[in-house]
């Protein structure tokens, strides 16, 4: 028996090995890329979800500045920009001006800190919390025609985050804004 | 060269074919499996964007609302100008539309609804919801968690003191990785956003109450 089927290996010449590795090769080639799109399709799907939350991070500073500013109205003959920090939040210094959910008032932490994500709220803040892997700046700048920030202040919001897995730049939101005085003469 | 050996063999032989199965089921198993995970990231990314419309279709009726109206305090007993809670949902009066709203979120059925309550009621909106709730996310969801922190600045109007001014709403809602991935490492996202009331003379005529400056500078509230 195991004679005949040596005498039909034998006549059968069958695949050599250069056949079966370059079958394989030719196989290993094809199915490769599939497995990289399958990757980076998670991978993108990761960097979807942090670009929506970096984008409502840098929509709630603008709101929360905004908020800041009509408070100041509700005061009696309080400056439109009191807590906004404007001496020391100016654009291009070295400052890490900041301002969170739960303040009314923009502050200077001097250097880059991140925001912290409070557990039992889950709350984006620089309160409390374990560390995020998002950073948010503020910065003023005037207009021209208006250095004192009388009526108008030019607002920078820069929110920064990490871009996808295994890539070490970060990938940063920026955001210009005007924020107008409503009542300049009061 | 292989076709003329096989003319010459007449037929395949059985490793000939044992190996082609060999490799075809090698070759089947793996693809088999990049298939099943294509689709089950297809559906991640799909699960990603509906969560994403969800939260922005509750967002804009949201902030229709907050921008215009005042958060009624009543709901936690509080009269403090300043207040920093958090809930799981809470309550807005226009004083204009003379209407109330109430948002909240159900955590044992997933769905976050719209209420419009009764101003004129007892004060508890759950004794007086007067039209039926608005469903904003009623259908299967990863949605998980939707919490309400209210910073509150207030205006001083002594007249009404639970109607305050300014106030600043922060929404925290906590999505789940799809059903497929939970449990494989992927952590709970939280998405964020703040809208504050902008009440502020002039800007917006359907603001019920609304500061007002007056012209020696001081500052006094409307009232509805």
């Amino acid at each position: 028996m195991m004679n005949k089927i040596r005498v039909t290996l034998r006549r059968a010449k069958g695949f050599t090995i250069i056949d079966v590795l370059t079958g394989f090769s030719i196989f290993a080639i094809a199915i490769v890329p599939i497995f990289y799109l399958v990757k980076d399709y998670l991978i993108f799907s990761h960097e979807v979800r942090n670009r929506a939350i970096a984008y409502g991070l840098t929509l709630e500073a603008l709101e929360i500045l905004r908020n800041i500013r009509d408070s100041n109205y509700v005061v009696p003959a309080q400056n439109w920009l009191t807590n906004f920090a404007t001496s020391s939040c100016l654009d291009g210094g070295s400052n890490y001006c900041v301002v969170d959910a739960l303040e009314y008032q923009v502050s200077d932490l001097g250097v880059k800190t991140p925001l912290l994500n409070d557990s039992t709220t889950n709350l984006y803040n620089y309160s409390s919390g374990e560390v995020s892997d998002f950073y948010r700046r503020i910065s003023y700048k005037s207009v021209p025609g208006d250095p004192d920030f009388s009526n108008t202040i030019s607002v920078k919001i820069e929110v920064e985050f990490p871009q996808r897995v295994g890539k070490k730049e970060p990938l940063r939101y920026e955001t210009d804004i005007l924020l107008y005085n409503f009542y300049p003469n009061n | 060269m292989r076709i003329a050996n096989r003319k010459q063999d007449k037929g395949f032989t059985m490793p000939e074919i044992l190996t082609a199965l060999a490799i075809f089921v090698i070759g089947v198993s793996l693809l088999s499996q990049v298939v099943v995970d294509f689709l089950r990231l297809s559906q991640v990314n799909f699960d990603i964007n509906q969560d994403l419309a969800d939260i922005r279709a509750f967002q804009e009726k949201f902030t229709k609302t907050a921008r215009v109206s005042s958060i009624d305090l009543r709901e936690w007993n509080v009269t403090e100008p300043f207040l920093t809670t958090t809930t799981k949902e809470i309550a807005f009066y226009n004083s204009y539309l003379q209407k109330k709203f109430k948002y909240s979120f159900s955590s044992s059925t997933k769905e976050l609804k719209e209420y419009f309550i009764d101003p004129n009621g007892t004060g508890d909106p759950s004794d007086d919801i007067v039209e039926a709730e608005n469903l904003i996310i009623s259908r299967k969801t990863n949605i998980d968690d939707v919490s309400f922190v209210i910073q509150n600045y207030g205006c001083g109007d002594d007249s009404y003191p639970e109607f305050q001014l300014n106030p600043r709403v922060t929404t925290i809602i906590k999505v789940l990785p799809p059903s497929s991935l939970r449990g494989k490492g992927l952590e709970p996202v939280y998405f964020q956003s703040t809208i504050s009331q902008r009440c502020i003379e002039g800007l917006y005529p359907e603001c019920g109450f609304q500061p007002k400056i007056t012209s020696s500078g001081t500052t006094t509230c409307w009232g509805p």
